[in-house]
């Protein structure tokens, strides 16, 4: 004779606090049908009393309602969804074909003409201007002045992420669960693939530059229609410049995402150096009368928030007048 | 809400000073006799006949609430323990299964939960994510050799599993997988970086899948035996 199942046996054994003998006993008593219902009744009795959180029921009954008057049962058949409307039913057939075939062809072409807009959502600075944010997987870009990123609206974080740019970022980019690979597109023929790492991209009309500052990124470069990959260790600057081969040295990281904190560090640097940086980040275009002038080389680290500080910090540092009008600069000895 | 992270069985995540609110539909399931439920039964039933729409609402603000908090014991996530029993209750009106329920909703409702709880774990032991593949494997409530006991062994290894990590990396799983917090504000929460939550959740789900597949093996071998 099998001692009989209780409520309170039921409850422990819900909770994981029976023995195995006790299990046994359950599984024993739990064959007979008319059991399982009881079982089941104490289930929901326990589940009732222990609860781990609170559902919120009214919501997810609402949505159920509605699946349900979606599919109405007609002669015990449950009907599929009906998305198409019942009011064209007097109109010839292909004037709806007509109307939706037009409507597809106007579609299709705004979207092709806005496909940037609609496809990739817009990170833009302007001269002068740097600006950090956060991308949907937690990573963080700043964007150095007069650049663009582009972060697709779909499917960034899905399967990969993708984002294109324009310009001069610096990517603290995070490693996912999954692995994912983080890659940045550029129209220099440089693309840059990490899992999770610190790194700087360059990428203006002069040619591309990708500098590590942690971990590990693969560098895919495309010269003369070849295409080729290098991996960086931190402190590596990867150059490209027209149509050469690209070069790799070691290099003093902060030199070159000092812009990060507004700083500039230059060392041995050529003013022509400074007078394409001034382009690319200020928008100025310098002019230089003297040949001595230009053949100059600068040293020295300072901050500036804006093109006129630089400007007199240079003017001070090399001991020359410069005088602006709009975005022209003269450097003059 | 605070996650007590060195629980061992699942009564002590319940955060205290929740009231346990009782169901609206005037129907209690916590009777101290049987008879309250068998009436609940058959006034739904009653019901069904009536209206099928009213009948499955009916079950719906009976069960919901019980079925999400047992699923959750085995996904551990609430937000994919309510959508796998919305996706019962879809079916159960999408392919009328109401019309051939022989025995009680109650137990009808409760089996097709726990196979979809199992057959999602078992999916997960793949890798594989959505609840979608955890469907397309379901045969019928009553098709399942499995005995009744195993899902009760599942979910308490699920427990054992989660109460084997350690205490920070359980709190930021928790977190995770049950509240449903992304892993940037769980971060920001226990001031660690993004970098070190997402190891910490990769650390839980490896332990959880590495330790359910040894079950399943036991699992498997018991179920071939006893035939």
């Amino acid at each position: 004779m099998i001692p009989s199942v209780t409520k309170n046996l039921l409850f422990d054994h819900f909770a994981g606090r029976t023995t195995p003998l006790q299990k046994r006993l359950i599984e024993e008593w739990s064959r007979d049908e008319a059991n399982q219902e009881t079982f089941y009744q104490w289930l929901a009795e326990w589940e009732q009393q222990a609860p781990l959180y609170l559902p919120e029921t009214d919501h997810a009954l609402h949505r159920y309602r509605q699946h349900m008057e979606n599919r109405p049962v007609v002669d015990g058949v449950v009907q599929q969804p009906d998305q198409s409307g019942h009011t064209t039913r007097n109109r010839p057939f292909w004037t709806r074909w007509l109307v939706a075939a037009s409507a597809l062809i106007l579609l299709g072409l705004t979207g092709w003409l806005y496909r940037k807009t609609l496809l990739y959502e817009s990170y833009r600075t302007d001269f002068g201007e740097t600006r950090m944010f956060e991308l949907a997987d937690g990573s963080r870009v700043t964007l150095n002045a007069n650049s663009l990123l582009q972060v697709p609206r779909i499917g960034f974080g899905n399967y990969s992420r993708e984002v294109l740019l324009q310009g001069e970022a610096y990517f603290s980019v995070v490693h996912t669960v999954d692995d994912q690979k983080f890659i940045v597109k550029t129209d220099k023929g440089v693309d840059v693939v990490v899992l999770g790492t610190e790194f700087s991209v360059y990428a203006r009309s002069r040619g591309a530059k990708v500098l590590l500052n942690k971990g590990k990124v693969q560098v895919r470069y495309e010269v003369e229609k070849k295409t080729g990959q290098v991996f960086l260790k931190p402190g590596d600057l990867l150059t490209i410049e027209g149509q050469r081969r690209p070069n790799v040295r070691t290099v003093i990281a902060r030199k070159y995402a000092a812009w990060k904190d507004h700083r500039f560090l230059f060392e041995n640097t050529k003013i022509s150096e400074l007078i394409e940086m001034l382009a690319d980040i200020y928008g100025l275009k310098v002019e230089i009368k003297s040949e001595k002038l230009a053949n100059r080389t600068l040293d020295g680290s300072f901050q500036a928030k804006n093109a006129d500080e630089f400007l007199s910090v240079i003017a001070e540092l090399l001991q020359i007048t410069v005088h602006r009008q709009g975005h022209t600069v003269l450097f003059q000895e | 809400m605070q996650v007590n992270s060195t629980s061992e069985n699942p009564e002590q995540n319940v955060p205290q000073g929740w009231s346990r609110e009782r169901f609206d539909a005037g129907l209690s399931l916590s009777a101290a006799s049987g008879t309250s439920e068998v009436d609940a039964e058959l006034f739904i039933r009653k019901a069904f006949d009536e209206d099928p729409q009213k009948g499955c609402e009916l079950l719906f603000r009976l069960y919901y609430r019980v079925l999400c908090t047992h699923a959750v014991r085995f996904v551990y996530s609430r937000d994919m323990a309510e959508d796998l029993v919305a996706d019962v209750f879809y079916t159960f009106w999408n392919t009328q299964a109401f019309r051939s329920v022989r025995l009680s909703y109650r137990s009808y409702l409760f089996r097709s939960v726990r196979n979809r709880a199992y057959n999602y774990l078992l999916n997960e032991l793949k890798k594989n994510d959505s609840l979608e593949s955890a469907t397309q494997h379901e045969t019928p409530p009553s098709d399942r050799p499995e005995p009744i006991m195993h899902f009760e062994e599942l979910y308490h290894k699920v427990d054992e599993l989660v109460a084997t990590l350690p205490p920070q990396c359980q709190k930021v799983f928790l977190m995770n997988r049950f509240e449903g917090k992304k892993s940037r504000v769980i971060a920001d929460e226990l001031h660690l970086s993004v970098r070190t939550v997402e190891g910490h959740i990769a650390k839980a789900l490896a332990t959880l899948r590495n330790g359910l597949k040894d079950h399943w093996v036991e699992l498997v071998l018991l179920v071939c035996f006893s035939f």
